[in-house]
This record gives C-alpha cells, structure tokens and sequence, in this order.
C-alpha cells in the first residue's frame, strides 16, 4: 500500500501543484473577494496535500521518524502561520501569502533530502521571520499614521526619509567592502554573534523603499537623477565587492522603477543600452567575468573547472525527466553549492520537469500578483514599492533559473524562497510583508470610503 | 452616464499603468523563455549527457540495474552480464577476440556498441512498480538489450582470413547499409581487459586497441582510381571512351616520375584496361589531363574531408588537392599515393555506393533496442543517406569494377559460384620500395550485388596476391550460407 503511495506520489506532487497554480491564476484573474478567498482555501488543501506526499515519500523510503517531526513543524509554518496572519488583518493577500508557501515548501522539500540539519535551520528562520512578517503591517500602518500627523514638508517628509534607507544601505554595504569576510571571491557577508547576514539581500528592500520615496511626489528628470545618484553609490560598492550579480540587479531594479514610476519608456531604453555598455566594460576590466562568459559559451570545453558547476547542473536537468527520478533518487550532491545557487536543478532533477516548470510558473504568479496589487494603487510611493519588489523578485529570479540551465551566464544569486541561505529567505519574506502591509492599507482604505459613501447614502436618504 | 465615465476612468487607468504592464508582460516573456530553453536543455542530448563520463548516472543506474545484452543478427549472443559465484556482476564475452573492437569493452571506459548504446544498455524499460519492488527486495532491474546487425559467420570468416596478418576488413549489406562484418587485428581479449590494460597500453606499434577498421587512416593507393576515374568520367561524359594511352612502364612530367607496379609495361590501353590492370602511368596522365577544381569537386563529392553517417568514432579522409596544387602532387594524387588517406570503412562505403547504383545507405550497426519487457525502444530502419553519384556512373564504374576480377589484378576471384567486382590496391607507405599494404575493395554479385567487402592487409605485399584471396575467402563464406 505504502509502495503505491510513494509510486503515485511522483504523479501526484506535480499533479497538486498545478492544481495549485491554477487556483493562483484563478485568482488573479476575478475580483470578487469571495472567490478569491475560496481559491485560496483550495491552494492550502493542495499545498497541504502536496507536502503530504512528498514527506510520505521520504519517510517510507528512509524509515526515520526525525522527518515526521519536521513535517508537523513545517505545517504549522505553511498553513496555521498564514492562517494566523488572516484572522490578524483580514484584509491581507492570502494567495500571495500561499505562493511564498509554495516556493518555501518546495525548497525544504530538497534540502530536507539533501541534509536534515539545514533544512531544520532553513524552517526555523523562515518561521522566525513569518513573525517578524506579522508585525510588519502594524508597524507600516502606524508609521503612515504618524506622519500624516505631522505638518507638510516637516523633517520626516517622505523624500527625508528615503535618504535615509539610501544612506543606511550605502553604510551597510560600505562595511561589508572594507570589513567583510572573502567567500567564493566576492566580499559578501558579515558576522554578527555568530550568525552570518548578507546585508546585500536585505540592503535590496531598503534600495527598493529609497527609489520608491524619492519617486513618490515627482517623477521630475532631477528626482530620477537623484534617486540615479544613490543608486550609483550601491552599484559601485556593490561591482568593487566584486559581487557583479548583485550590482546587476541593483541596476536593474532603478531602471525598471524609474520608468514604471515616470511612466516614460525611454528610461527603460536607455537603460538597457546603459547596461549593454557596462556589460562589454565589465567583461573587459574583471577577469571573473570572463571566466563566467567563457563557461557559458562553452562549458564543456572547460568542463574540469569553470564549466563544472553549470555542466553538473545540466546533467542534473537531464537527469530527471517529466517526471523526475523521484525524492530521494538523484544525486544533486553533484553539483557544488546546490542549496543556494542550484537548488533549481535539483529539483528538476528529483521532482521533474513539469514540476520545474511549475515552479517557475508560481514565481511568475507570484510576481504577477505584485504588479496588480501595484496597478490597482494611486498612490505613488506604495504603488512604486510593490512595483519595484515585483520586478527584483522577478528579475533575481530569471537571472537565478537562466544562469542554472546555461540560457544566460551564472550570476550566482539565490532563487528567492526556494535557495537554502537564512539573509535572503528572511530578506524576501520581510518584502512580502511589506507588501501585505500596503495591500492591508489599500483594504483599509477601501473599507473608509465604503462607510463614508454609506454615511452620505444614509444622509441622502434622511 | 455612468457607464460612460467608468470607461473614461478603466482608459485613464490603463494609460496610467501602461508601462507597468508592459515591464510584466516583458518578464512573462522572459519566465516563458527559461521554460522554454529548461524543457529543451532537459530534452535534447539526453543520450549524450548520460554518456558523458562527468555524470554520475551512469554509476548510480550500474548499482541499480544489470546491464543488457548485446545479441548479433540472429541471435548469438556476443557481450552478457553474468553473475559470479562471489555475487558479482561480471561482462562476459563469449566471442573473445572476434567481436572485440566493434562491440568494445567496459570496465576501462567504454569502446565500440558498449559505448554507442550505453544509455539503453544502462536503463531499464520495466514499470516504476516493478523497478520500485525490486528496490526494495534487493535485485536489480534488467536493463534493454541490443540487437546488432553483425553476421557471426562472416566475421569469424573475415577474422581468420586475416590470422596473424595485421589489418582490417569490413562487410556491408549494400541494400541496406547493414554493417556485418567488421575486423580489426591485432585484437585483444575484452574479458580480460582489465588485466591486459597496461600491457595493451604500452605496446607502441601494435595498437591493439586501435579499431583500424574505422580508425586506421592508410593511403589507398590504387583503389583510389575509383575515384580518379569517376572524375574522368564527369568531367569527359562523352569522350572518356575514346581515351587512349600507350605505357612504357613509368611516366615523367617535369621532375616527377612514377612507375607501374613491380614495373610492368602495359602498352596500348584505354579507360577500362587501365582501370583493370592498375596502370600508374595512364592514370598519372589521366590526373594531368583533369581539371584540377573538377578533380577536387570529385573526391570532395565521396565526403573526403567530411563527416561519415557512422556512429562509431573514425577518422576523416583526407587529400591534399587544390587549384594551387603542383604536378608532382596531382600525379601522385591519381594514384592514391602522397598524403591521401582514408580509412577501410570509408572505402567500404564509396564502394557500397558503386554496388547500390550510385545511392549511399546510410550505414546501421544496431538493427533495435529491446526493452526487458520485450517493448522495442528504437529501430534503425535502412535509409538513403545520400547519392554519391549517378545510376549510370555507377554502372561503368561497375563494368571495370568487375573487369578488374575478370582480366586485371583481381583474378583471384574469377571463376567462383558468384561473380565479383572490385578494385585491388598496393599501397606504398614508406620511401622504402617494395613494402606495401594490400587492399582489395569489391562487391558481389556483379549483377545484383549485395554484400560490399574491403580488405586492407598491413605490409603484405600486393593486392591482387596479399588482399583478393582474403577477399574470397569472405565472399566464399556468405554465398556458401545462401545455397
């Protein structure tokens, strides 16, 4: 009986996620917020059976209770955390809430396979920072509060305060450049009471928060070249750490929110041109560029060293199938630094290709749902937040999956959710909570004006 | 009313968000371009990757499954994986030697069919349930078996033709392009290649390893005037009839100078006699007489210089001839001497050619992969490659083909049950006189041909001595199970 269980479920867990996606494709599509919520009631029943599966698979084939434990664990995080947050303020996004799920849950799924320890790790800190996600709603609304409080054009003005994220972000990554440890040739994290953060995964979302208020009043050619100037100063901390992938996305996040903010499509033009540039400047001053070029060109020819991350991470690809080789049933361990920069491969490798592919599909719905929510904003500083975190999460993600099966050079960046590494699991659901906090602020919102116009309806008629 | 100013407001709104739309829709497309090219790179080149010897599949599935069986044409049984008294897997060759460098040897990497269809040989084709059932009560799943196109008869005949001589000799069905034979000696045992390996190793000019059948790159003296006479042919379509040449036993053009073998004076003779008699003279002045881009186009046409439709590893064929080239080199170029090269089976497949009216099939060593389960996986079904030349080029290349057996330098084979066609060769290697390798290239029988046979006999002496006998004895062999 058990056997045919652990056989089905190879059918089974792809079978769940699509089910699963298409709940999320249903929901961005309608309005009603009834229906919404019961394709969000539907995604947890086949989140839940999903991971039902696949931890069912693991035990059988490895007889260790250990992973029971996990698995209760990893439930109370995927199902009653977001429940919880829910009933804490109703008018949060549950469907994107179920997406980070999803993404979360299938990383853990491998890296449970891979070592138990990390994984063990790995939940610990995304539940951790889902409280910290709690708080974060409560914390927004009561700063808006208090600055609507204050007088026009005081100290605390929105442009101030994005002077602040950007000069906090400059002085993390400054410190990193001058103090930081060397891991893997680019000067990347710092140590605190013995935990290692990477300031450049949470440096984005003070980058994003700093773009997004100087462009929240005015779009004016001095604030876009401004905000430029700040966002020179990360690039160029970031490209002497000589974490070139890093730099990349710093780029391109101004570019995108400069002209989704203006609403002027030569930004996006002229950055692109402004990045081909840097792209042939950089392949000409680092040489560890060219080493990358060079192994994405023709990683077989260099197959014994600068082709063997990229050439495992294909054969990883090619190991799996539609359906994959089963949990369990792969060697990921082949490719170095599977959990953080190719936990993509992996996943195909054991889960299949119809299951990669979903999961590149529940990254693009999630990335979707962040740029609805910010088309349905006027407002201009929280419609350039959600925007701004939609298109980093969207283009880390492509640079990520492109780099794992050689559509484009490695930038060694994680796969955000789904990559083992505390900084950037934490980093990407303190974004998702921001982005819950503007979404609880638009319900709020909505609700005022709903009982205002009621008030009036009721006046009208009296 | 209302309706009216929700469209103004849903067009305002569009407007306004009209670049935010456009970044998605500028993702979507890139998340669609990952999943697509995910879907290819995961598709494409499987057998490859797997192949690839920095993949760990291979050693994982070689833990979990037994590896197939690799049969010949009807049967026999020519490479099995067997279980020792100690419980281990071992590879069991029951041909030893015989089918050595065409189904190869594992243990020390892979050579020959073991390498070819490794990936079917390694997986498995039974359910997931079975494969699950045996996981767990500790057997190994079989793996799919190959059926190769090789005749045991004609290779054990093409073998011992060869005895101790070193060379190569490969047989074709020409109808069909299956490869029945093909020999390589010196040889080795591949059951005992592991403790061979060193020895095999250091042997320098030996090369047993070496699958010369394929891989031995020799000049083809001349059974190169195949080519050189299909060139005449094309280029002199309505006169290469009225050729006409008087041998004195050398020719002399300028400082270079050739002689006919074993200096024989051939006197009067025209297109066909010189083909038959292998008069060097008449052709040297035949190259001469040639346009020499014509000439290149000619011999390029027979994939000199070019990719084989062969699966197994080979050399290229080569020949040094240009617009630019000298005289000296254009002579000795007729003649298949200088720095042309090719190796047995590229001659194997021109010559099938001539024998299938001028159409190359492309050549087939695995007939199908059948699955444990009986399922065939793959069948390679007989198909045109390409036609090296005309039906009618074909045929006069055939009539002085089959003259050579009857009045020239292959009369070793005349007279036999069948009739045969074909083209001697005496190929000088070194500066030396009188060391040659002797080739014989040919097909039977002349008026429905079906088997192409090409022997080469290192440093033997002449063709018509040396490699024609070798020749017969395979002939010999397959007509013999025909009656």
């Amino acid at each position: 009986m058990a056997y045919t269980i652990v056989l089905l479920s190879r059918y089974m867990i792809p079978l769940f996620l699509y089910l699963f996606l298409g709940c999320g494709l249903y929901a961005l599509a309608v309005r009603s917020v009834q229906r919404q919520r019961a394709a969000a009631n539907l995604q947890c029943v086949f989140l839940f059976l999903m991971q039902f599966c696949a931890y069912l698979t693991i035990i059988i084939r490895t007889r260790r209770m250990e992973y029971l434990l996990f698995y209760a664990f990893l439930q109370i995080l995927t199902l009653a955390l977001p429940l919880m947050a829910y009933f804490l303020y109703p008018g949060l996004s549950r469907i994107l809430l179920n997406h980070m799920c999803m993404l979360l849950s299938a990383g853990l799924i491998l890296l449970t396979r891979m070592d138990l320890s990390k994984a063990v790790r790995q939940l610990a800190i995304a539940a951790a920072s889902f409280v910290l996600l709690l708080f974060v709603p409560w914390l927004m609304k009561g700063c808006a509060a208090w600055r609507a409080s204050r007088r026009e054009g005081s100290i605390w003005a929105q442009e101030r305060v994005g002077w602040l994220y950007g000069a906090v972000g400059i002085a993390a990554l400054g410190t990193v450049l001058v103090l930081g440890q060397v891991t893997h040739g680019s000067k990347l994290s710092w140590s605190l009471f013995g935990l290692t953060f990477q300031p450049s995964e949470f440096v984005k979302l003070t980058y994003v928060l700093f773009i997004a208020s100087l462009l929240s009043k005015s779009t004016s050619f001095r604030r876009v070249a401004a905000a430029g100037l700040g966002a020179a100063a990360h690039v160029l901390i970031l490209a002497l750490s000589r974490d070139l992938g890093s730099a990349l996305i710093y780029f391109a996040v101004y570019v995108l929110m400069i002209t989704v903010a203006s609403r002027r499509l030569w930004y996006l033009l002229g950055g692109v041109a402004a990045g081909a540039g840097a792209s042939v400047l950089a392949l000409r001053l680092f040489s560890h560029v060219q080493v990358r070029v060079q192994a994405w060109r023709d990683p077989w020819s260099v197959i014994d060293s600068q082709g063997y991350q990229i050439t495992q991470s294909l054969f990883a690809i090619s190991r799996g199938g539609l359906f994959g080789l089963g949990i369990g049933k792969g060697t990921p361990g082949d490719i170095p630094y599977v959990e953080t920069d190719f936990i993509f491969a992996a996943l195909v490798e054991e889960l299949g290709l119809l299951f990669g592919i979903g999961i590149l599909l529940v990254c693009a719905v999630l990335f979707l749902l962040l740029m609805q929510l910010a088309g349905s904003l006027a407002d201009g500083y929280y419609r350039n937040i959600a925007a701004g975190f939609g298109m980093l999460y969207a283009f880390q993600t492509f640079l990520t999956v492109g780099g794992g099966i050689k559509l484009i050079p490695l930038t060694g960046v994680t796969l955000p959710l789904v990559s083992y590494g505390g900084s950037s699991v934490t980093a990407t659901i303190l974004m998702i909570g921001i982005v819950e906090g503007v979404q609880v602020m638009r319900y709020d919102e909505e609700i005022r004006l709903e009982k205002q116009r009621r008030k009036k309806e009721k006046r009208g008629e009296a | 009313m209302k309706n009216r100013d929700e469209k103004r407001k849903n067009g305002e709104k569009r407007r306004k968000n009209r670049e935010l739309y456009l970044c998605a829709g500028l993702f979507v497309c890139l998340f669609s371009l990952a999943g697509g090219y995910l879907a290819y790179e995961a598709v494409a080149n499987r057998e490859a990757m797997f192949n690839n010897s920095y993949n760990s599949r291979q050693r994982v599935l070689a833990g979990e499954n037994t590896r197939g069986t690799i049969y010949a044409g009807s049967g026999e049984v020519l490479a099995a994986t067997v279980t020792g008294e100690d419980g281990k897997e071992i590879r069991q060759y029951p041909y030893g030697a015989e089918f050595a460098h065409v189904v190869g040897y594992t243990g020390k990497g892979k050579t020959g069919i073991e390498e070819l269809e490794n990936y079917w040989l390694s997986n498995t084709d039974i359910s997931g349930r079975e494969q699950l059932q045996n996981e767990l009560e500790g057997r190994k799943n079989p793996g799919s078996d190959v059926y190769t196109t090789l005749d045991t008869a004609l290779q054990e005949a093409a073998g011992d033709a060869l005895g101790l001589y070193r060379g190569a000799v490969v047989v074709t069905e020409v109808k069909t392009g299956r490869i029945l034979a093909m020999v390589s000696k010196p040889d080795y045992d591949p059951n005992r290649i592991a403790e061979d390996w060193e020895k095999l190793n250091q042997e320098e000019e030996a090369a047993s390893l070496l699958n010369r059948a394929t891989q031995g790159l020799y000049p083809p003296g001349s059974t190169f005037k195949i080519v050189t006479a299909l060139a005449y042919i094309r280029q002199f379509p309505d006169t290469w009839q009225r050729y006409q040449f008087t041998c004195t036993g050398s020719y002399t053009h300028g400082d270079s100078r050739i002689r006919c073998y074993h200096g024989s004076v051939h006197g009067q003779v025209d297109l066909m006699s010189s083909f038959a008699k292998s008069c060097n003279s008449s052709f040297a002045n035949l190259g001469m007489s040639m346009d020499r881009g014509l000439f290149g186009e000619t011999i390029d046409s027979l994939m000199f210089h070019q990719e084989l439709p062969l699966d197994l590893p080979y050399k290229q064929a080569s020949v040094s001839l240009s617009e630019t080239s000298t005289d000296d080199e254009v002579i000795q170029t007729a003649i298949g001497q200088g720095t042309t090269q090719i190796t047995p089976v590229h001659l194997n497949l021109i010559t099938a050619a001539v024998a299938n009216g001028g159409k190359l099939m492309r050549p087939v060593l695995v007939d199908r992969v059948e699955g444990a389960s009986g399922r065939i996986l793959r069948e390679n079904n007989p198909s045109v490659y390409r036609e090296l030349m005309t039906e009618e080029e074909a045929g006069i290349l055939t009539s002085f083909m089959e003259d050579v057996v009857q009045e020239g330098t292959g009369r070793k084979l005349k007279d036999r049950p069948y009739t045969a066609a074909g083209k001697t060769g005496s190929a000088e290697f070194s500066e030396e006189k009188g060391e040659s390798h002797a080739w014989f290239t040919g097909f039977a029988p002349a008026e429905d041909p079906e088997i192409a046979v090409t022997v080469i006999v290192e440093k033997a002496g002449s063709g018509s001595d040396y490699a024609v006998p070798l020749a017969r004895q395979v002939f010999d062999a397959w007509f013999a199970n025909r009656s």
